[in-house]
């Protein structure tokens, strides 16, 4: 049986198809409007796959455009997708932390992905992605560069909780000569630190992944590692396990 | 008055809604009973008979309600 | 309700203001209530008290003061209403529930207060609710540090009475508690004008007990699979108990309740068989707060039971109606009170038996825990509630939020993980 999943998120759309032994993935800004975002992940799925829309069984949504994405059979929290996603490529993982584009998750599961607990960040920008992208923004740089540009040993700590008052605060770092390294690597302490004080509270148990479209970003991997201080496994397709999630999930819905 | 009229209509098994009074029939609050266009002449028929008072018979154009939080 | 301008008008009530209120409320509760199936008949009287909700009550109650009675308004399950109730008075709970109240609360309390006490500051100092309005005394207590100092505030403006609860149960502070009633009955007789005896006491111990029971009958239904009744429904049930005439509000419960019993001898439900069964527990949903309930039911849980002054607390524990003095009846009032377990209390373990037991008898399979934002008291407890349910297997997640539609969408992805977990 052929299934799609689809997370579609507040910064990206994200795809996954599903056909055996044959994985596809697709990915595109989300732009304004979820519902066409689907829609066009659906359309690329299908390019890369070769297939027909007719000879997709079943179509799983998650993610923040959930709501507004009408052509999907089911829809589930990105929770269980991500929770399920993980456990098919990191099966000894009991502890998810998903730092997305708008919020940042901590999930507890057993085996199978079957979930146990969870607690979510999606009130405040600090610790999330947007963070990240607005400092990015300030320094000059596309945020895919912050990984690559920090230098932890000229570590500038932010002291700003607020990601606008945190902004200003780089700002006035970088005007005073700061090493932009430092000040990146302070960045990501700020993320690591937020995260793994939710993480803490949860209760973490090993093995831990680190997953989102954030965990591209080998800086936080090593900030998060270095407040929890265990060592944390990030999957190549990280961006996807949502999406994936959604996929397994529609393919054992039976 | 408008209990009274639920209550008329419920032995007649008239279906309608007890609710206060949606925007478009009135500024003012108070009691209003929802019910289908179909029931109407059967309604004002029971109005007549009762001597029920109203205020008025207004007609709503969405087939049901938005939520909006309080 | 247009014959109820001139009464809002005569109350001093910003109409302006009021009518904003008004335009959204047929819309809310369109959508949370309307949109039901399968109501219980026994509804359409609250349907009805909601459609004339600043109306009918109101009138009632200036009517009483016309004809030389009292009305006292109160903020707090603690408040023995017998006592007005026994001095011929009216009481009535006034705690707020709306969003629409809470930028009048902001003028004067700091924004990091509970959205319940801004609320109840702020429909008295806007004029936007004729309840706030109408009574001639406020009872208020000193349960939580925010209702303290936010009582100080508001004392300016209405005469108020404060009762002193206790911070712990142990028998000295039963005694003290006990105290406060009697303070409180002198108080009473001086505002109403009437001597309490123990003839008018034990007659308002009955009047409020018969209420409890005619509550406890309705959430007795509950626990039956399918649920005949909505947990918004009962909600609602429960709410509107809080102000209106006691006898009346007894006699609809027990119509309600008769109806629900029928409804569980034909095996008919308004959730499928197999939905999951919710307890919502923690700090209480004042009057028009119908948000938790709604996304959990329009995710199709059922709410099957409230842990909260609105739900078993407030109805829970009868007063002994044995005794025959006044002396007697005090102390049976401060000893029923005093079961109430609120976190303001400490220790306060006795909650969470009581959660225990409760998801034992309902049958559930989930609890919720929620505290209104910034309250510290529920916030903290939740430490201990969630440790001892998650001992015994009890799944339980925890929800901080206020009246605001802002968080809808995030709480909605919460609950919906936590069902999806809960039906595995």
């Amino acid at each position: 049986m052929i299934t799609i999943g689809i997370d579609i998120g507040s910064v990206a759309a994200k795809g996954y198809l599903l056909n055996r032994e044959h994985h596809y993935r697709a990915l595109i800004p989300t732009g304004w409007s979820p519902r066409e975002a689907g829609q066009t992940i659906i359309e690329q799925l299908l390019a890369a796959s070769g297939l027909d829309s007719d000879q997709v069984k079943r179509i799983y949504v998650t993610g923040y455009g959930r709501v507004a994405f009408d052509r999907a059979d089911k829809t589930v929290t990105e929770i269980k997708c991500h929770a399920r996603g993980i456990a098919e490529l990191f099966p000894e993982v009991r502890t998810i932390i998903d730092i997305g584009g708008q919020d940042s998750k901590v999930i507890r599961i057993e085996e199978r992905g079957r979930v146990v607990d969870f607690a979510m960040n999606d009130k405040c920008a600090a610790g999330t992605g947007r963070f990240l992208q607005v400092m990015a923004n300030a320094l000059g740089l596309d945020v895919s560069e912050l990984g690559g540009a920090e230098d932890p040993e000229q570590m500038q700590t932010i002291s700003s909780m607020c990601t606008v008052f945190a902004e200003s605060e780089i700002i006035g770092s970088l005007a005073r000569g700061n090493p932009k390294g430092g000040i990146i690597a302070g960045l990501h302490q700020s993320v690591g630190k937020r995260v793994a004080a939710m993480a803490r509270r949860m209760g973490i148990k090993e093995q831990v992944a680190f997953t989102g479209g954030v965990a591209i970003n080998p800086g936080v991997k090593r900030a998060l590692e270095e407040e929890i201080g265990v060592e944390i496994m990030v999957p190549e397709a990280c961006q996807y396990t949502g999406a994936l999630g959604a996929a397994l999930l529609a393919l054992e819905s039976g | 008055m408008g209990l009274l009229l639920k209550k008329i209509l419920d032995e007649h098994n008239i279906r309608a809604t007890i609710s206060p009074t949606p925007r478009e029939a009135s500024k003012s609050c108070g009691i209003s009973l929802i019910v289908d266009e179909v029931d109407l002449p059967l309604i004002k028929q029971i109005i007549e008979e009762n001597s029920i008072q109203i205020l008025n018979i207004v007609s709503l154009a969405r087939k049901e309600w938005k939520y909006r939080s309080t | 309700m247009a014959d109820y301008r001139e009464m809002w008008a005569d109350l001093g009530m910003d109409l302006e203001k009021h009518d904003v209120l008004c335009e959204v409320l047929p819309e809310a509760f369109g959508g949370i209530y309307l949109t039901q199936q399968d109501r219980p008949k026994g509804m359409d009287f609250y349907d009805f008290v909601v459609s004339e909700i600043h109306g009918v009550r109101p009138a009632e109650m200036l009517q009483h003061q016309k004809e030389g009675g009292k009305v006292f308004g109160t903020f707090c399950v603690y408040v023995p209403d017998e006592v007005v109730f026994a001095a011929g008075g009216i009481a009535a709970g006034l705690c707020g529930g709306s969003q629409f109240w809470v930028s009048g609360g902001e003028k004067v309390l700091p924004a990091n207060t509970c959205p319940l006490i801004k609320a109840s500051v702020g429909a008295r100092l806007d004029k936007t609710c004729p309840f706030f309005l109408i009574p001639d005394m406020y009872v208020a207590e000193n349960t939580c540090d925010g209702k303290k100092k936010a009582w100080e505030i508001l004392g300016a403006e209405v005469p108020m009475h404060i009762i002193d609860i206790p911070q712990m149960k142990r028998d000295r502070d039963i005694a003290a508690f006990e105290a406060e009633i009697r303070d409180f009955i002198g108080v009473v007789e001086k505002v109403t004008g009437n001597k309490i005896t123990s003839e008018s006491l034990g007659e308002a111990i009955k009047l409020i007990n018969n209420k409890r029971r005619a509550l406890q009958r309705v959430y007795n239904a509950r626990k039956a699979s399918p649920v005949p009744i909505s947990g918004k429904d009962a909600l609602l049930v429960t709410q509107i108990n809080f102000y209106d005439d006691p006898a009346r509000a007894a006699q609809m419960a027990n119509n309600l309740a008769d109806e629900l019993e029928q409804r569980i001898n034909n095996g008919t439900g308004v959730f499928p068989n197999n939905a999951v069964r919710i307890m919502i527990s923690g700090t209480p949903m004042a009057i028009p707060n119908w948000k938790l309930h709604h996304i959990v039911e329009s995710l199709g849980a059922a709410v099957v039971v409230e842990e909260s002054c609105t739900g078993t607390r407030y109805f829970e524990n009868l007063v002994d109606e044995s005794a025959t003095t006044l002396d007697g009846q005090i102390r049976a009032l401060a000893e029923r009170y005093m079961k109430t377990n609120c976190a303001c209390f400490t220790p306060n373990s006795a909650r969470i038996d009581d959660i225990v037991r409760l998801a034992e008898e309902y049958k559930v399979d989930g609890i919720i825990d929620t505290n209104l934002q910034f309250c510290n008291l529920y916030s903290t407890e939740s430490y201990l509630v969630k440790k001892a349910l998650t001992e015994r297997n009890l799944p339980v997640m925890h929800i901080e939020t206020d009246y605001s539609e802002q968080d809808f969408e995030q709480l909605r992805t919460r609950v919906e993980a936590f069902l999806e977990m809960l039906r595995k």
